[in-house]
């Protein structure tokens, strides 16, 4: 009997301890634009910034190319282009239609070589998200690598690589781009994917530094040290109890640092534009042509092409600092 | 209680800095969504390109009616006081991107050439920008015109100005202490001439104006201030060969001409053995070769023993020396130094708007307008396929918008032009004649026709494959134009733009690839060019099948005859006449002489402001009624000279004294 009382009943559960209702989708994303409104702002320009750079993909495979064959089957003119890359137009005398203001055919009016500005942004926009991408790609899986090794071991070999990795950040990362893309052989044949190396090349110490920084702490935790303690290998620890505790900043890195890096790109564009390859549509040769050409007469391309990387750059970082936000529990609001 | 909403916690919350640069840059967003909303126009009302290609807008009536001549080299001057020099001119241009050599019979580099126009002088050399004709050609080192034996002429006597020296300074002494400051003599144009029309030389390929010294039969220096020239039959514009790009007169103490690859003189100045090549720029010019820092900047120095076409008083040159910039080369930078006085003249490099604008915001700078002997052409190699076929060259020569090509590259202040530019405007062909003939005609029918023919040639032809076209990196307005070019290829020839493959290249390469025999590299090029002075040099070199720069390995008998039959024919009216056959043989397409004119289509004119000079000189403390005159001389004639090749007969004003006004 008294065993009886100790059991308890199973019945209904209070209302007090039922779980609670999980909300769905919608409601979510409700929510986080309630709470965080610059977060969902960010993440509006960051999509409408993907949508911009999808078009219908061809039935043609190959080797990876930037910026219309980024995985290796090309993609067709961007759903939100209205016209062709190079399209050009021409006004009632039959001559080009260069540096028109908006109208209801050209949104944000015509460049000096009578291309639609709107057109151009949305096509540069392809260039720049998939360079930024690689680039991404690469300094955050090697940065990520070193990062964890080094974080992990500590020791000479930590002190060695971030020694190494400080002298490589100590150059401003510009001037390392610059003095990477003037070596010869990329200078003679400028390429897009080497520019998105470049420029992983030059994330990959700040990427690293930010992993190890959350490694040296994770390390530290129980659960590596239970993991230690039931034999587990150093690579093993690793790579199932380390690196899964730490993608949440990688995500953050790898979020936030894609609006830095669409930036260094257009600012190598416009800075030294005979470095990168200055085929097709890119915000930052195409601001880099109408500022040189003077912008009183180039008015629109200036706006749209320094307005399309502005709001690329904030709605990454916005995004990312409200991702931040998001995956990191001690931030958590509410 | 209530809910801890973001709008709660953001009027509870101090204004950080991460909230003031948000708010900032959403402000900022807003502001120029605004403002893109708020100025719509519409595209009818937008038409900013000019009526003729030619360039009248943005200017004004009254403008246009100030705009001046050339400024003659020789016109009378006269004398500056003693006391009085011109200062340092300054101003940007392409002089220190050298991408050639230092030599001055080895070169073919507009820049190059400008800044050894400085530096050697010639036998004779033209007082005309626009007339260059015989009655133009006026003594640089010659004491007068020479003496011609035989009717038609085969034998020029000339007689040399006694008492011209070469440069003589403290390095040059160091290096050649025998040539500085060492008389002029016969042998010295003997040697110049000689050695560039010299078939054993292992510099023959470099000597681009070979075909007009091989016309010497013989030539020699009867005493020390005396050269006799005898050619091999009557050669029309010999006298204009002695005034030509590259006859210039160097020393031959500067050549090396120790042994070199295979045994023989290594004959060139661009060496590494002994003094630099910069070291060896010793000529007799008005400047001394200063200092060449390449890309970045030139300088020259005023020579004071210079023997100022022998006029001592006038104590040329007037100018202490020039400086020159090759770095910001765009209109916004130019702009911004030339408001802000550190250039002391300037001009135009796509977009002409800021040189009008300031002109109308300040009445009083100088401004000066003229075309300039530039031009943008396409080469093919007509050995290589699809350009040996004579359809897809015509194909691409009729598809070709030239009106575009002027419209995007100089904002519709260049010009459409023919086989010889239309700055010599005595050999080109007339500018009307030329709007007539197909490929260049431009009401929308004629266009019609025209483009519609293009494509049918092209798909005749069997729509073949292009190979990688090059493109010149320099200036940036034709890298720029790649995506243009692309596009009208597109949609007159039909060619898939993801077809059309191009690639951006320095000259050097370029060169060197249109010199290789192989169809991989650079088997059709879009780039700038020099311009040139005679009808001989604008066609000859280029197509006749011995022609010098024909790397378009062009053969045509019949072209041929009409080169040849140019270079005899004295009569100026029928080599006019014979100029204009050739150029319309050539524009016609036809046969196998259709090199196609693709984009050879412009010319710029540019609109050239200076004025601070008058202020820089004043602050120097040169005042007087007469400075800006003289500045305005010599630094119109410099920046046209920068931006001119072949550009002797034009930088070398500046030398001048004050002119008389």
């Amino acid at each position: 009997m008294a065993q009886e009382q100790a059991i308890p009943s199973i019945g209904p559960a209070a209302p007090e301890f039922a779980l609670p209702h999980r909300p769905g989708v919608l409601r979510n994303v409700l929510k986080f634009i309630r709470r965080k409104p610059l977060g969902a702002l960010g993440f509006f320009f960051v999509l409408f910034m993907i949508a911009m750079t999808l078009g219908t993909p061809k039935a043609e495979f190959g080797v990876p190319e930037l910026p219309h064959s980024p995985l290796g089957f090309k993609l067709g003119q961007p759903w939100l282009a209205p016209y062709g890359e190079e399209q050009n137009f021409k006004n009632a005398n039959g001559r080009l239609n260069t540096d028109a203001a908006p109208s209801t055919k050209h949104w944000l009016g015509t460049d000096g070589s009578g291309r639609d500005n709107w057109t151009r942004v949305v096509w540069g926009a392809r260039r720049s998200m998939f360079i930024g991408l690689w680039a991404l790609a690469l300094a955050t899986a090697i940065g990520t690598v070193i990062g964890v090794i080094s974080g992990y071991f500590r020791g000479w070999f930590d002190t060695a690589v971030q020694r190494l990795l400080d002298a490589l950040q100590s150059f401003p990362p510009l001037l390392t781009l610059i003095l990477i893309l003037s070596i010869t052989p990329f200078t003679s044949q400028p390429s897009l994917l080497v520019v998105a190396f470049a420029l992983g090349f030059v994330g990959i110490p700040q990427v690293q530094r930010i992993v190890r920084g959350v490694v040296l702490s994770t390390r530290e935790q129980q659960y590596v040290e239970a993991a230690r303690v039931i034999g587990a290998t150093d690579t093993r620890t690793m790579s199932f109890y380390i690196l899964p505790n730490i993608m949440a900043s990688v995500i953050v890195v790898f979020s936030t640092g894609l609006g830095v890096v669409i930036l260094a790109e257009a600012a190598l564009a416009f800075i030294v534009p005979q470095f990168v390859p200055q085929e097709g549509a890119s915000w930052g040769l195409d601001l880099g042509r109408a500022q040189r050409e003077g912008v009183d007469t180039h008015t629109w391309p200036v706006i749209a092409y320094a307005g399309a990387i502005a709001l690329a750059v904030l709605g990454f970082n916005l995004a990312g600092d409200a991702l931040r936000d998001v995956l990191d529990p001690r931030l958590r609001v509410g | 209680m209530e809910e801890p909403t973001y709008w709660n916690r953001f009027w509870r919350r101090r204004l950080s800095r991460r909230r003031l640069l948000t708010g900032a840059a959403l402000t900022g967003s807003g502001l120029a969504a605004a403002v893109v909303v708020g100025c719509g126009g519409d595209e009818s009302g937008t038409d900013k390109t000019k009526s003729d290609g030619g360039g009248e807008g943005g200017l004004g009536e009254d403008l246009e009616s100030q705009v001046p001549q050339f400024i003659d080299a020789r016109r009378e001057v006269v004398p500056a006081p003693a006391d009085m020099r011109g200062g340092t001119l300054r101003f940007q241009g392409f002089d220190p991107v050298v991408l050639d050599r230092h030599d001055p019979h080895q070169t073919q580099f507009g820049p190059m050439y400008a800044n050894l126009s400085a530096v050697f002088s010639k036998l004779y050399m033209y007082k005309s920008h626009t007339e260059p004709t015989w009655e133009n050609i006026v003594p640089d080192l010659a004491e007068s015109a020479p003496e011609m034996i035989g009717t038609p002429p085969t034998e020029y006597v000339v007689k040399l100005r006694k008492g011209v020296k070469f440069h003589d300074t403290d390095a040059i002494r160091s290096h050649f202490p025998d040539l500085a400051g060492r008389e002029l003599k016969a042998e010295d144009v003997v040697f110049s001439y000689d050695r560039q029309r010299n078939p054993d030389s292992i510099q023959k390929g470099y000597y681009y104006r070979a075909s007009q010294y091989r016309t010497i039969d013989t030539i020699q220096a009867v005493d020390d201030y005396t050269i006799r020239i005898k050619t091999k039959g009557p050669i029309a514009p010999f006298y204009h060969f002695m005034a030509d790009t590259n006859a210039m007169i160097v020393p031959k103490e500067i050549v090396d001409m120790e042994p070199g690859p295979g045994g023989l003189p290594l004959d060139t100045v661009d060496t590494n053995r002994g003094p630099a090549p910069g070291e060896r720029m010793i000529g007799t010019g008005p400047f001394f070769w200063g200092d060449l820092k390449f890309g970045i900047e030139y300088k020259a120095l005023r020579n004071p023993a210079w023997f100022g076409w022998g006029e001592p008083g006038l104590q040329r040159p007037y100018l202490d020396g020039y400086t020159v910039s090759g770095s910001s080369l765009n209109d916004t930078s130019l702009e911004a130094l030339f408001r802000r006085k550190e250039v002391d003249t300037a001009g135009f490099i796509e977009n002409p708007e800021w040189v009008f604008k300031i002109k109308r915001e300040k009445p009083d700078l100088e401004f000066f307008r003229s075309w300039i002997s530039g031009w943008i052409n396409s080469r093919f190699k007509v050995f290589c396929k699809p350009f040996d076929d004579v359809r897809v060259r015509k194909a691409i020569h009729l598809a070709t918008e030239r009106q575009q090509v002027v419209d995007v590259i100089g904002s519709g202040e260049w010009r459409m032009q023919g086989p010889v530019g239309n700055a010599i405007s005595y050999w080109a062909l007339p500018y009307d004649e030329l709007l007539t003939l197909p490929g260049y005609r431009q009401t929308k029918d004629e266009r019609t026709k025209d483009v519609t023919e293009a494509r049918q040639l092209f798909e005749a032809a069997g729509s073949p494959e292009f190979p990688q076209i090059w493109f010149a990196d320099i200036p940036s307005y034709i890298p720029n134009f790649v995506g243009t070019w692309k596009q009208f290829m597109n949609q007159n020839l039909g060619i898939p733009i993801d077809k059309l493959r191009t690639l951006t290249q320095a000259y050097s390469r370029i060169a060197e690839a249109i010199a290789d025999d192989s169809c991989d590299l650079a088997s059709m090029t879009w780039g700038f060019d020099n311009g040139w002075i005679d009808l001989d040099d604008w066609v000859y070199p280029y197509f006749h099948s011995t022609g010098s720069k024909n790397s378009f390995r062009l053969k045509d008998p019949d072209l041929d005859t009409l080169l040849d039959a140019q270079r005899t024919e004295f009569d100026y009216e029928k080599r006019k006449e014979l100029g204009y056959r050739i150029q319309r043989y050539l524009l016609a397409a036809t046969g196998s002489s259709a090199i196609c004119w693709v984009s050879r289509a412009t010319e710029c004119r540019r609109a050239l402001t200076r004025g601070r000079i008058t202020r820089h000189r004043e602050r120097q403390r040169w005042p007087g009624p007469t400075s800006r005159t003289v500045s305005r001389s010599h630094g119109l004639a410099i920046a046209t000279g920068v931006l001119t090749s072949g550009s002797t007969r034009i930088i070398r004003p500046f030398a001048g004294g004050r002119p008389r006004t």
